[in-house]
Parts: C-alpha cells; sequence; structure tokens
C-alpha cells in the first residue's frame, strides 16, 4: 500500500466533516506542527492534516525531541480552528487522546491505555505521544494544532538506547508490520468524529470515554512538577480534564501540567 | 467625604473594639488608629489627609510609569515558561526590543503549548513571573513600554 495522500482519501471513503478535507504528505519536514500552523495561517482549512515520511525537527514537550527516523513512523499534524473558549480549550488535548487510541486498539488490536493526559502507552512503554501547539489572540483561538507520533514500525534496534526503557512500537508489541496509511485514515477518521463532539459541547461524552480508556485513574502515580515532585493517587478528571489526585495526607490537589509517571506495584 | 459623615464614622467606632480604620476613596485617604492608653480615640493624620481631600492625591492615582507601560495578561490557567524549551534561552528578557505578534513566553495547560504572542511593539521593561511558575487567568505576565 502507498503512502500517499490520495491513498489515505481513499481508504478514509466514509464521509468525514472537517477533519482529512485536506492532506498533504511530505518526504521531509523540520516538524509537521510547524508546517501545519503555517499553511493554516495560509489559507488552508480547519481540519488540514500534514504527514511527513520523515522529520528532521521532531518536538516534544517543553523542546524535547521526538524521534523521527524515515519510513518507519507515523509523523501528522492536524490543524484545526475550534468554536471553543480558551477555557475548553484543554479538552482538544483529551479529545485527541480519545481519538488516536480508540483508532489504535481498533486497527493495531493492542490494549493501548491514555496515561494523563494524552500519552499512548502498552506495558509502561511509549506507543504514542501528542504534542499540541495553540495560538490565542485575545479571548479567541486563532488556531490549534494537534501533533501525533506513534511508532509504528520500529524495530527494537531503531530506537535509541536512552529510550528503550520507556519506548515501544506497534511491531515490537505485535511482531508484525502495520499500514501507515491505514493506520493515518483511522486516526482521522476517529479525529474528525471526536472533535465534532467537542465542538458540538458533548463534553461529558469524551470524558466519560476517556475514562474508559484511561489507565491512569486510580492509579499511584508519581508527578514531576516543576518546583516540586509527588506522589499521589489519581482519582478523577475534572471538567477541564485536569487530573485530580489525592495525596498522602488525604487532601486533593488538580495537576494541569507536569510529567505523570504511573508507579508500577513495586515502586508505591 | 463631609465632616459629618467623618463624626459618624468615629463615634461609630467607640462602641467598637476596633483600634484601626484605614478609608481610602477616591482623591483621598483616612486613616483613624485608636489607643486605649493614651485616651479613648486618637486620630493620627487624619486632619491633614481631608486637606488634602480637596485636591487630587498623587499618592493613589497610578504612577507614572504603570500609565505608560502596557500590560500583557495571561489568557489562560496555566503554567508561565519563559523559554521554548529548558535548555534554550529566553524568548525575551528585560530591555528587550519586541515587535507585535512576537512570540514573547509559553503557558502550557494539560500539555497544549500556547505560544503567548505581544499585542504591542515596544521594549520589555518587567517580567512579573517566574519561569516554571503557576498564572491565574488575566494576571499580569509582563510591562511593555509601547513604542511608536
Amino acid at each position: 500500500m502507498e503512502f500517499t495522500a490520495e491513498e489515505i482519501k481513499k481508504i478514509i471513503s466514509s464521509k468525514i466533516s472537517e477533519v482529512g478535507t485536506e492532506i498533504v504528505i511530505y518526504d521531509e519536514v523540520e516538524s509537521t506542527n510547524s508546517l501545519a500552523y503555517e499553511l493554516i495561517k495560509k489559507g488552508y482549512p480547519s481540519g488540514t492534516v500534514v504527514i511527513a515520511d520523515r522529520q528532521t525537527k521532531g518536538k516534544g514537550r517543553l523542546g524535547r525531541k521526538w524521534i523521527s527516523p524515515e519510513g518507519k513512523n507515523l509523523y501528522m499534524s492536524i490543524a484545526i480552528k475550534p468554536n471553543i473558549t480558551p477555557k475548553y480549550a484543554t479538552l482538544i488535548t483529551l479529545t485527541s487522546a480519545v481519538a488516536c487510541t480508540t483508532a489504535l486498539r481498533r486497527y493495531a488490536e493492542i490494549p493501548v491505555i491514555i496515561k494523563w493526559p494524552n500519552d499512548m502507552l502498552v506495558d509502561h512503554k511509549k506507543v504514542g505521544g501528542i504534542l499540541t501547539e495553540m495560538k490565542i489572540e485575545g479571548e479567541r483561538i486563532k488556531a490549534v494544532v494537534v501533533g501525533i507520533g506513534i511508532n509504528v514500525n520500529m524495530a527494537e534496534d531503531d530506537i535509541p538506547e536512552e529510550i528503550k526503557e520507556i519506548a515501544t512500537s506497534l511491531r515490537i508489541c505485535k511482531g508484525e508490520e502495520f499500514s501507515r496509511a491505514m493506520l493515518a485514515s483511522e486516526i482521522i477518521k476517529e479525529f474528525d468524529k471526536w472533535y465534532q463532539l467537542l465542538e458540538k459541547k458533548n463534553r461529558k461524552t469524551i470524558i466519560d470515554r476517556w475514562m474508559q480508556l484511561s489507565g491512569t485513574i486510580g492509579k499511584q502515580v508519581k508527578i514531576v512538577l516543576t518546583d516540586r515532585e509527588i506522589r499521589a493517587v489519581a482519582e478523577a478528571i475534572d471538567e477541564e480534564g485536569r487530573l485530580i489526585v489525592r495525596l498522602p495526607d488525604g487532601t486533593y490537589e488538580k495537576i494541569s501540567a507536569g510529567d505523570v509517571t504511573l508507579l508500577r506495584d513495586k515502586e508505591c | 467625604m463631609e465632616l459629618e459623615e467623618l463624626k459618624e464614622i468615629i463615634s461609630f467606632l467607640k462602641d467598637t473594639d476596633v483600634t484601626e480604620l484605614n478609608i481610602e476613596k477616591e482623591g483621598f485617604k483616612i486613616r483613624i488608629k485608636r489607643g486605649y492608653i493614651y485616651g479613648p480615640i486618637e486620630i493620627t493624620k487624619t486632619v491633614k489627609p481631608i486637606e488634602e481631600a480637596v485636591k487630587p492625591s498623587y499618592e493613589i492615582a497610578p504612577s507614572k510609569e504603570e500609565e505608560i507601560l502596557h500590560t500583557i495578561t495571561s489568557p489562560l490557567v496555566g503554567t508561565f515558561y519563559r523559554s521554548p524549551s529548558q535548555d534554550s534561552a529566553p524568548f525575551v528578557e528585560v530591555g528587550s526590543k519586541v515587535e507585535k505578534g512576537q512570540v514573547i513566553c509559553i503557558i502550557e495547560a494539560m500539555k497544549i503549548m500556547n505560544e503567548i504572542e505581544s499585542d504591542v511593539s515596544g521594549i520589555v521593561r518587567k517580567i512579573l513571573v517566574e519561569n516554571g511558575h503557576p498564572v491565574e487567568y488575566g494576571e499580569p505576565l509582563f510591562l511593555i513600554e509601547v513604542t511608536q
């Protein structure tokens, strides 16, 4: 199967309302997020999808790199202009995680779970990540770019030594190769569906689905914040998607940023 | 404030345990202090502020500096970052020139990195929040001296 925009559009076939109406694929880009933002600024429609075969400056949170070798994985960004207030923009994070995880479970048949807020894990290792960038102008969201990275066909040897303990791929999990075009079209279809629910303010459906797919709630977590580190039990998420945790002294705290690690039983 | 009003306040205070009262209203400021040792009511600096009340008080008016400087506030709740990554240089420093539309900080909320742009051109005069600190909606982040 070819990895082209035409092929992906053909596979999608079903009616999509916004996401994926425009798909562009490049051999190499610095970052699909940066390019997607440029395109939407130039007048491309909301829902434009940018895919690259290779990224030279793949971005992670806070300037961390996203390992992006050629031809192995899916590097995809979706640029949208949501009609929601910045307050609920945080739900875009949950929406993206729900869409990607649902697509991964269906297509690869792997028990992927969401680690708050939007990492995709299989057996404590990251198979996919999402980095969202937003531009706000006053009280209005100018544009949001959701960057999705899925480790598809990387073999053990393709994963750098320093992240071997924390990263995996669909191929490693399942022992077979997957079609990136098929996976991209599954994610686009799911994203379109869940994004329309967000636009219709159907927040509860998104949060409920996120809770079903989450591997965080009820677990012991370690959270590294910029100024301190806490260990707590993840209890729930609120309507803006913040993680509500119970600290050892019985008090509760709402978390909206920071690195969350799920603790294995022996680490608790 | 009329003298009658002031008298009323003072007589009201007589019957309470209040030992100090500060009133600030448009244009003037009154401070009443009561001490039990030196008599039932001691009014300090009361007379002078009343006199001053007739002319505008510069003390509570915004300083010249704040009037000129443009404040950039946070459009959302999140964590404030001055640089795009932990080991890179800040977007701006005090004294930096900024153009309208230039990214001056990032506010992260729920793994969404929000690039905040300056809505004016000018010079950064004050950075009001430390890197990595949480910010509230509407919290002032930068003071910018606007240039034409």
